[in-house]
């Protein structure tokens, strides 16, 4: 008997040594709790992409620039001031002397040339938003080329050295960076406030985790580095982050704007879940969710919360057409035709979809750029819900009635409601032009995988941008876009676009843009459906949150009223 | 019985083998790649040099290096959808959580289960064993999202016992683990109750209550004894099922265990992530068959352990 009353004790025991191995001891409570959305994929600045490890890593990292929540306009951040050539295309930094970094060392330039230097050894996600930059895209290139000739086995004295001295990155001193860029970017100051451009305290990067190639020199930091105790030069510093639990962050008394910095400690923390970050709200655990789940939002809209707060977004859900002459299989396809892809647009209402379907705000978009999240920009006008017109064009491309129209697909991804709308526009095609599409529904990374190999014939698509210019929409139907998966190409598209890089007169540079917005509509190679919105939700003593498009926050200027 | 456990260790790393080579076969076929994102393409040389750097750049590349890596050195490389973490630390940091909560469901089926299960057959045909055979069914029909989120709603949202989503003191066991040891507890309650009836009637206990044994007595030290066996044959693949997470129990009280894993790290095509978390679930597998042979023969000194038989 005693054996079996043995096993329960046993276990008992493992238990007690199980909750002491996977335990946390009491901690200080944190002056602000929040959700950003799950856990950040990444806290390396160079390799980030994702807009929750964006918004996050703001709080840690201060670019030349920054973006700064009282302004439209990115404002100096370790950069005290900058000097920019009469062709727009030199930029000289001088930094500011009072930034430090969490350690107490000064920002220096060299601190930027070797963090922007790693970006082009070590490419990521964004490493393309340092090809403004002249000779960084060839430089960038030829170290691959390089490195991928060492491994084919080939002479190390026989490759051909990639050269960074030429790209246009130079520390003229400790306080001075100089950037030469190809062609004028009107936005050169926003980019640098992005994650991408962030300086990088290499001195305190473990010498286990970094290496430079002996033939190269490229710069190699492994993965690992972006945790605590991490260095860093924003408001604050990581204190501790708990995988997939908490990260927190304290204060950096070295920041030179420390000042006017009002929270001691901040906790992320972390629930991939939308009903559980919501029921962590609605019992006082966390004080702000930065992006509330979709289904959540639908119930709290319904309820009418004043806490609630949906506004514009910075993107656009919109479907795509595969443009190209042959589909993948190899048959004619009338989707080449641009009345036909007319037609497919004018035969969806959209009102509907964003009154009946999404529910959470959204509005109804005729555009591919969110209409007024770009100063000087004025949207043009896209293509309307008309049927008739949809019908007329669709016989004037040879399908009167639809009839002879081939067999076709629309591709989706089955998770995050995009089912629903596949249906209703299936059903809408339907009745309207008398079309049959089936639909493919498959698993994200499988529609990830057949998009960018062009095996569809219409999918639905997103784009959200990146930094507070139109070309960072506009961009991704040139016809040489890696991001173009449409396939669609226009000589005169590209042509306006070229044109308004090297404008330098602001309206007339947003003229241009316009102009090609406007010519992308016509064309069709995709069909706007609505614009993304932000939904947030937050106490009202939670204070300095200032809404806007890209949903980043100035974590310099939160602070908590007593309640 | 030295020798058998010796000989049952000594299969363990030829069974956990062929369970990595069939998991990166299917790993590998599935389409879409840890490095693709539904909107946005990354630059096709940034992603050659992303997958060389995980030495995924082919099948054959990936394994001449993480199954050699993994047996010199115990470590299963990056993770990589999250690259700033290894999968040896994000399954140090889960496995405990898990472990911690599996721990507990298991100990509270077990417990309540054996209790419930004898005394339902004690009083068979009665009202308890119909009340117990009725929750039982309960218990196994329901599916965990529903007895979560009402326990939720209830002892943490609504009465405020409980903290939600928090995850650090034995308060934030109590929830998951109520949620997470009902199915085990059904399971338990009904095989003692089988067990127990069939025990009752066997010609033993009717000699030892002949011999003037008080009830008490007999159902203690020898029926217990033999109903267990059935118990403790179910206790290990449930023990590992519980020890390695569940998705939805995790989910739904945001508990940072490794359950999650197993779904989002295929979600993401995270390949080292998921080569990690099945070995993990294949070791805990085999080790708690092994384990529960072992208390077989423990808690019934009439089975003999023998190389090559066994019990499981």
């Amino acid at each position: 008997m005693t054996r079996l009353v043995l096993i329960p004790l046993v276990l008992l025991l493992l238990l007690a040594g199980a909750l002491f191995w996977s335990g946390v001891t009491a901690e200080k409570p944190a002056d602000l709790r929040w959700i950003n959305a799950g856990d950040p994929k990444t806290l390396d600045p160079g390799s980030m992409s994702w807009g929750q490890d964006i918004r996050l890593a703001s709080a840690l990292w201060e670019g030349l620039y920054r973006f700064d929540s009282t302004s439209d306009q990115p404002q100096p951040g370790v950069a005290q001031s900058v000097d920019v050539s009469s062709d727009g295309c030199t930029y000289t930094f001088h930094l500011r002397p009072g930034a430090l970094w969490s350690n107490g060392d000064p920002v220096v330039a060299g601190d930027f040339v070797f963090a922007w230097k790693r970006v082009l050894d070590q490419p990521a996600g964004y490493t393309s938003l340092l090809f403004y930059i002249d000779g960084a895209q060839e430089y960038c290139q030829n170290v691959q080329l390089a490195q991928q000739q060492l491994r084919d086995g080939a002479d190390p004295s026989a490759i051909s050295q990639p050269q960074f001295s030429l790209v246009g990155i130079h520390a003229v001193d400790d306080a001075t960076l100089r950037v030469q860029l190809k062609h004028p970017v009107p936005y050169f100051l926003e980019l640098c406030s992005f994650a991408t451009f962030y300086p990088l305290h290499e001195r305190s990067i473990a010498p286990d985790l970094i290496s430079r190639h002996p033939v190269t020199g490229a710069i190699e930091i492994r993965q690992g580095f972006a945790k605590p105790p991490l260095v860093t030069n924003g408001p604050f510093t990581l204190s501790q982050w708990s995988y997939k639990q908490r990260i927190r962050l304290l204060k950096n008394p070295y920041y030179w704007g420390a000042s006017e910095v009002s929270l001691n400690i901040i906790d992320v923390i972390s629930a991939e879940d939308g009903f559980a970050a919501f029921q962590m709200y609605e019992t006082g655990a966390v004080d702000w969710i930065a992006d509330v789940n979709p289904e959540v939002a639908a119930k709290l809209v319904r309820a009418n919360r004043d806490d609630f707060h949906v506004t514009t977004g910075f993107g656009t859900y919109y479907y795509e057409f595969l443009c190209d002459r042959t589909l993948p299989d190899g048959r004619a396809n009338p989707f080449f035709d641009p009345r036909v892809r007319q037609a497919f647009a004018r035969a969806i209402d959209k009102q509907t979809i964003v009154s009946n379907i999404v529910l959470t705000g959204e509005k109804a978009s005729d555009t591919y750029i969110p209409r007024g999240i770009f100063a000087n920009y004025d949207s043009p006008r896209g293509l309307s819900y008309d049927v008739p017109r949809a019908r007329q064009l669709l016989e004037e491309a040879g399908y009167p009635g639809g009839q002879g129209f081939p067999k076709i697909t629309l591709l989706y991804n089955t998770n995050a409601g995009h089912e629903a709308i596949a249906q209703y526009v299936r059903r809408q095609w339907l009745d309207h032009l008398g079309v049959q599409v089936a639909l493919e529904g498959v698993e994200v990374k499988t529609f990830g995988a057949l998009k960018e190999q062009k095996k569809f014939q219409i999918c639905r698509a997103s784009w959200i941008g990146d930094y507070s210019d139109p070309t960072t929409f506009s961009d991704k139907y040139l016809s040489f876009s890696q991001n173009n998966d449409a396939g669609w190409v226009n000589v005169e598209y590209d042509r306006l676009c070229a044109a308004a890089s090297l404008e330098q007169d602001v309206h007339r540079r947003m003229a241009l843009l316009e102009q090609a917005e406007q010519l992308l509509l016509d064309e069709a190679p995709l069909i706007p459906i609505y614009n993304y919105v932000n939904r947030v939700l937050r106490r009202p003593y939670v204070k300095g949150l200032q809404p806007n498009p890209r949903n980043q926050q100035d974590f310099r200027r939160l602070r908590i009223e007593k309640h | 019985m030295g020798k058998f456990i010796l000989y049952r260790l000594a299969q363990f790393p030829l069974i956990l083998a062929i369970i990595y080579l069939v998991t990166f076969a299917l790993v590998w076929v599935a389409p879409g790649d840890p490095l693709d994102q539904p909107d946005r393409n990354i630059d096709p040389g940034t992603k050659q040099a992303l997958r060389q750097q995980f030495h995924a750049d082919s099948a054959v590349g990936f394994l001449a290096y993480y199954p050699w890596r993994l047996i010199t050195t115990g470590d299963f490389g990056p993770s990589m959808a999250n690259p700033d973490w290894s999968v040896n630390e994000i399954l140090l940091r889960s496995l405990p959580v898990s472990i911690t909560l599996g721990l507990f469901a298991i100990l509270l089926a077990t417990v309540i289960g054996v209790a419930v299960g004898t005394l339902a057959a004690l009083a068979r045909g009665g009202v308890f064993d119909w009340l117990s055979l009725s929750l039982t069914l309960a218990g196994i029909s329901l599916p965990s999202f529903v007895v979560a989120s009402l326990l939720l709603s209830l002892f943490a949202v609504k009465l405020g016992w409980f903290g939600v989503g928090s995850w650090g003191s034995v308060r934030d066991l109590v929830l998951p683990g109520i949620a997470l040891s009902l199915l085990p507890m059904a399971y338990i309650a009904r095989l003692t109750r089988v067990a127990m009836i069939d025990v009752l009637s066997s010609d033993f206990v009717r000699t030892a209550r002949a011999k003037g044994l008080r009830r008490s007595a007999v159902i203690w030290r020898h029926c217990l004894r033999n109903a267990f066996l059935p118990v403790l044959s179910y206790l290990g693949p449930a023990m590992a099922i519980a020890m390695t997470g569940s998705f939805v129990v995790e989910k739904v009280f945001n508990v940072p265990g490794l359950g999650q894993h197993f779904v989002n790290s295929v979600t993401n095509r995270d390949r080292t992530l998921i080569l990690g978390v099945v070995l993990v679930y294949g070791t805990m597998v085999l080790l708690f068959n092994l384990l529960v042979d072992l208390a077989y023969a423990w808690v019934d000194p009439r089975i003999e352990m023998q190389v090559g038989g066994g019990n499981g």
